[in-house]
């Protein structure tokens, strides 16, 4: 029952967000309705365990399945978590065009449920398609040259939706079933000549290198609680395919050729965020970053550096959010994104500069964070291993972060500026994401063990 | 047949990337058009395969896969429902930018 709610109720929010008058203001109050009521939906959901819901009655492999296993119930929590805090953001705000502002976050919350609950490869494909639009539609809501940015995007983007398709087709054709469990059970061995369309598809979506180039446009371009989805939980899609339909197509070269692009997207990303400008698009960057670290894991392979790369996504989509909620909310009263225009915005503002500090402490990989101990474990795995060279990568990725988290935190926060006194304002969904990222650095043995769980459940 | 759809399929590959390279957003946005044709009818080629039956029903050979032609049929609507979306977005692109060329956006430059 919970999987089909989890699908109904965001179902019923873009239902209600196209009903309501023309210039309502309700509408971001249910964005945050839906958001909250899909966190606890997927609370529940936790507490149950395993779920799985054939749907229409028709039995598994002929019927579609909605399944919550150990990695679709922590990506459910994440997603009902990011999308609370930018709710309570969006529904601070004010907007010119309500209904066109509002309805991408409606969509864009039940089609994440979906990727993440269906077991159906075709269906996988139909919600990553629109994920895609609607986070296409979120861009062009924006406010900095929203439509150049969405147009990239889009024209990008929609190249690797039909290299999805065309993985999957592929995968159909070898096996004549589309659940995903009975396919991986019917292929002889991986389909490698049908992978480099499924990867492009996902390097893409997460704007991994190579396939970065429309991330810090479109990232720049959407609103403050936009850019929180966008860097918080849209980031995590392609790498969350991967860890999902990977098995079905990647032989051990390629694994090979993930470690080769994860190492080069965290050293690229780190200088291209090193040498950037400006705030939003520094953040961006450091995604492209970031990400590699949970690619490398991925080329890696085994049930500990699997562990570390669920654990590392999460930690990344938690701190990200947080980092493009107060960067936002700091260039929103600047009306600028450029590092010169924030030059001591944040200066005095204790609450925004604890919260800064502590999405920064979890990028960089530091105590008390998520990020440290998703960045131990990941150090760890590549150790036993005895992936060297890899980890020499990683630590250097990891001073490249250190590098430019501190360059942020020094512009924004630290100059005297003899700025007026800044308003009260309220940072709840900050607060919330911040606890959080503090609760699993301090008390992260459940959240480490859920991981576990999920990488085993991946790799039986 | 399988030579045909093969030449089909690349035909219009080669015509989408071809249109899809060029300057001008309405180009690119049909070239994407052509591109969603190219991959719909690989996903006919690789479905229709003798092996594959109707999984209910025990239906056998001569009967096609009803799945194949359902997945087809979501993916060309998709396919349309995308392409409508991007000529939309080029539409209001060319009327802030006043000039077709892509290029000559502010940011594509960067």
């Amino acid at each position: 029952m919970i999987p089909a709610l989890l699908l109904a109720v965001p179902l019923l929010g873009v239902i209600g967000n196209l009903a309501l008058p023309g210039r309502s203001r309700l509408r971001g109050r249910l964005i945050l309705l839906v958001a909250l009521v899909s966190l606890g939906l997927a609370i529940a959901q936790e507490r149950t365990g395993a779920l799985t819901l054939a749907v229409g009655g028709w039995a598994p492999p002929h019927g579609i399945e909605l399944a919550a296993d150990a990695l679709s119930r922590l990506m459910l929590l994440l997603n009902g978590l990011i999308f609370t805090a930018a709710a309570l953001e969006l529904e601070s705000e004010r907007h010119e065009r309500p209904m066109l502002a509002t309805l991408p976050y409606a969509l864009l919350l039940f089609a994440l449920n979906g990727l993440f609950l269906t077991a159906d490869a075709f269906d996988f494909y139909v919600f990553f398609e629109l994920v895609a639009v609607s986070s296409y539609l979120l861009v062009t809501q924006g406010q900095d040259h929203p439509l150049e940015a969405a147009w990239k995007y889009s024209a990008q983007s929609a190249v690797g939706s039909l290299c999805l398709l065309t993985g999957v087709a592929f995968a159909y054709g070898m096996t004549g079933t589309l659940h995903m469990h009975d396919m991986a059970m019917r292929l002889p061995g991986p389909l490698t000549w049908a992978a480099p369309f499924v990867l492009l598809s996902f390097l893409l979506k997460s704007a991994l290198f190579p396939f970065h180039l429309w991330q810090p446009d479109a990232y720049a371009a959407a609103t403050t609680p936009g850019s929180a989805i966008l860097g918080g939980i849209l980031s995590c899609v392609g790498l969350y395919g991967l860890l999902r339909l990977g098995p079905l197509f990647l032989s051990p070269a390629l694994h090979l050729l993930l470690q080769v692009l994860g190492a080069a997207s965290i050293l690229y990303g780190g200088i291209a965020a090193w040498r950037e400008q400006d705030a939003k698009r520094l953040l961006a960057s450091s995604s492209t970053s970031q990400l590699g670290f949970v690619l490398l894991a991925l080329g890696w392979g085994s049930v500990a550096a699997l562990a570390a790369a669920i654990l590392y996504l999460v930690a990344h989509a938690l701190g990200k959010a947080l980092l493009f909620l107060v960067i936002g909310r700091l260039s929103d009263e600047a009306g600028s994104t450029r590092l010169a225009d924030l030059r001591g915005r944040g200066q005095g503002r204790i609450g925004l500069q604890i919260m800064g500090l502590l999405g920064g402490l979890s990028l960089i990989g530091l105590p008390p964070s998520a990020g440290f101990l998703a960045k131990i474990a990941l150090l760890r795995a590549g150790i036993e291993l005895g992936a060297w060279p890899w980890v020499t990568v990683a630590v250097a990725g990891t001073l490249m972060t250190l590098g430019y988290v501190i360059r942020l935190y020094q512009v924004v926060f630290l100059p005297e500026t003899g700025a007026p006194a800044p308003r009260a304002i309220a940072k709840s969904g900050m607060a919330a994401l911040a606890i959080v990222l503090v609760g699993l650095g301090i008390a992260g043995a459940p959240w480490y063990e859920a991981c576990q769980r999920a990488a085993l459940e991946l790799r039986p | 047949m399988a030579l045909a759809l093969s030449l089909g399929v690349g035909g219009l590959f080669a015509a989408g990337v071809y249109q899809l390279l060029g300057r001008e957003v309405f180009r690119m946005a049909f070239g994407l058009y052509l591109l969603f044709t190219a991959m719909n009818l690989l996903v006919v080629s690789v479905t229709a395969r003798p092996h594959l039956q109707a999984p209910l029903g025990g239906l056998s050979a001569p009967h096609a896969d009803p799945l194949a032609q359902a997945l087809v049929l979501t993916a060309v609507v998709i396919g349309f429902g995308l392409s409508t979306f991007l000529l939309m977005l080029a539409a209001r692109l060319v009327r802030q930018q006043e000039s077709l060329d892509g290029r000559r956006a502010r940011r594509w430059r960067r």
